[in-house]
């Protein structure tokens, strides 16, 4: 099991900074998007991996919501699994795009060439998509195919599970124990008016200003209301084993300080 | 002319604790504040904190209009800002695709009466994801919209639509009111363009088309050459430095931004 940091704060510009950032706060990993993969170049940003001694955990592919996407996503497989990361994960279409026939089908090609390419598809629930919901998570990982595992992200379960209203998100670690192959940490530090927000993205509703304020809400571990020391304590009593990253997006202060004092909370709750 | 400062980066209970203070020890002129927080705040304490701190209050910026309801706050926020001796009542237009033209328009109609009676002048906001982007769309609405209604000119929603002092200049005689803010926009910025303008669904799009707005000097705009073209169509209305991305103290940002502002003006 090792700590990684995604590379979100960096984007193309400045991702083989963003690993040097990375790798100086000795973290174990990291989980880069497919496109800025592509964008530096497989070579560059291998070089960049074995320069400051970090793995690759995950290539995240673009939202499933168009056969575009699909071609692309089931291709970077392969680029996934040249880069030596164990999991592809899979962005699930935005609520009202996509029918559940056309999710179910691209969802069946890009695990077939995760397949192919011996890495495991990791599907990630996210706010204002399609799989969002409890319930909705389990019918998809149920109708994808069997090699589909889940990307569990602590602070895109905390809205839809009533049991987790007061920041224990464990009920969830134990819920999809069987499921879980991956995990993203992240804080939410909810609004006043945040349980509106999160209704108006659950009914797809496309106000600007209310994608914004839900999306705000995600900060930096320990600055919200989720009790990771309850997410250590679940994941270690189910047995798990995998890698946890650390995904932080918004930023407020030079990435490189968002780095270190996320995985400087965390250690301090694991004891490592 | 004065130089305003809005209330985006505190919420009500702040605007009331340090923002007003904070606008004053800065030196900036004037105030904008949205409805929803000029409403919370109250008018009997917002009215004092003005006189307190010796600021105007330029604008009350209506809510998206999204529904009804939302039509119905702006059109009853008009008698508040008429209240508070704000110039303009500024109107958000619904985001792409969320309301045919015929709605748009009533709804404008609606908003320009309840202004006018109120004793402020509608400015619409163009803005990118909504109704009201595209220079072509500035000029039908304004043309379309009811005879009050005028121009909100912002900086950064202009950019990626058209040269910013050709905009100015092709929009002189409608702008009433300006916005300031910097852009820098990330790689993939033309595609979250793009996007929006088709209005499509993309909430990567709508977040990182947000973040691309900065600090006056930190993005792409040319402040100086903004205030000479200003100058230069005769525009002698206020101009309000609107920055919404937080990376330090608020007050680092209300005083740095009006500092960059006056390093690159003679204003």
């Amino acid at each position: 099991m090792g700590v990684g940091f995604t590379t979100i704060m960096y984007g193309e510009e400045s991702l083989l900074d963003g690993l040097a950032d990375i790798g100086a706060c000795r973290y174990d990993g990291v989980e880069t998007s497919l496109g800025e993969i592509e964008t530096v170049g497989a070579d560059a940003f291998a070089e960049q991996l074995d320069a400051y001694d970090l793995d690759l955990y995950c290539t995240m592919g673009e939202w499933l919501e168009t056969q575009g996407a699909a071609d692309r996503i089931a291709a970077g497989a392969e680029t996934a699994a040249d880069l030596g990361a164990p999991y592809l994960g899979i962005l699930p279409p935005h609520r009202g795009t996509t029918n559940d026939d056309d999710f179910e089908r691209w969802l069946g090609e890009v695990c077939d060439a995760a397949a192919d390419a011996g890495v495991t598809p990791v599907l990630h629930h996210h706010g204002g998509t399609k799989v969002e919901q409890l319930d909705e998570i389990e019918e998809w990982l149920d109708r994808g195919p069997d090699n589909l595992g889940l990307l569990w992200d602590s602070a895109h379960h905390y809205p839809y599970d009533p049991e987790s209203a007061d920041g224990d998100v464990s009920n969830g670690i134990r819920r999809f124990a069987d499921d879980i192959e991956y995990v993203h940490l992240k804080d939410v530090a909810p609004g006043a008016n945040f349980d509106d927000l999160v209704d108006a993205i659950s009914a797809g509703e496309f106000k600007l200003d209310t994608v914004f304020l839900y999306y705000d809400a995600f900060t930096d571990l320990g600055e919200g209301v989720i009790d990771f020391g309850a997410v250590h304590e679940a994941l270690d009593e189910i047995g798990y084993d995998g890698h946890i990253t650390i995904e932080v997006e918004n930023q407020n202060k030079p990435p490189a300080i968002h780095a270190k004092e996320n995985l400087d909370y965390w250690w301090a709750i694991t004891g490592q | 002319m004065g130089t305003g400062y809005a209330t985006i980066m505190y919420d009500s209970e702040a605007v009331v604790s340090e923002g007003i203070g904070d606008f004053a020890a800065c030196r900036y002129d004037g105030v904008e504040i949205g409805l929803g927080k000029a409403e919370a705040v109250g008018e009997a304490k917002l009215s004092e904190l003005l006189e307190e701190y010796d600021l105007d209050l330029y604008c009350v910026m209506a809510g998206w209009l999204n529904t009804e309801e939302d039509l119905q706050a702006a059109v009853d926020g008009a008698a508040l800002a008429g209240s508070l001796g704000a110039d303009f009542l500024g109107i958000l237009p619904p985001p792409r695709g969320v309301v045919d033209d015929e709605t748009f328009a009533d709804w404008l109609d609606r908003i320009g009466a309840a202004a006018a009676e109120a004793g402020v002048t509608p400015i619409v906001h163009h803005h990118f994801g909504a109704h009201v982007e595209q220079p072509e769309e500035i000029r039908r609405w304004l043309d379309e919209g009811p005879d009050n209604l005028e121009l909100l000119f912002d900086t950064a929603h202009y950019y990626a639509y058209g040269d910013i002092t050709e905009g100015i200049e092709r929009f002189a005689d409608d702008i009433a009111y300006v916005h300031l803010k910097d852009i820098d926009p990330p790689a993939e910025f033309q595609t979250h363009v793009e996007n929006l303008t088709a209005g499509k669904k993309d909430y990567d799009s709508i977040v990182n088309y947000i973040w691309a707005f900065t600090d006056l000097g930190k993005g792409v705009i040319d402040f100086g050459e903004v205030s000479a073209t200003l100058d230069a169509v005769g525009y002698e209305g206020h101009q309000t430095i609107e920055i919404e991305n937080q990376k330090d103290h608020p007050l680092v940002h209300a005083k740095e931004n009006i500092d960059h502002l006056r390093s690159v003006t003679e204003r």
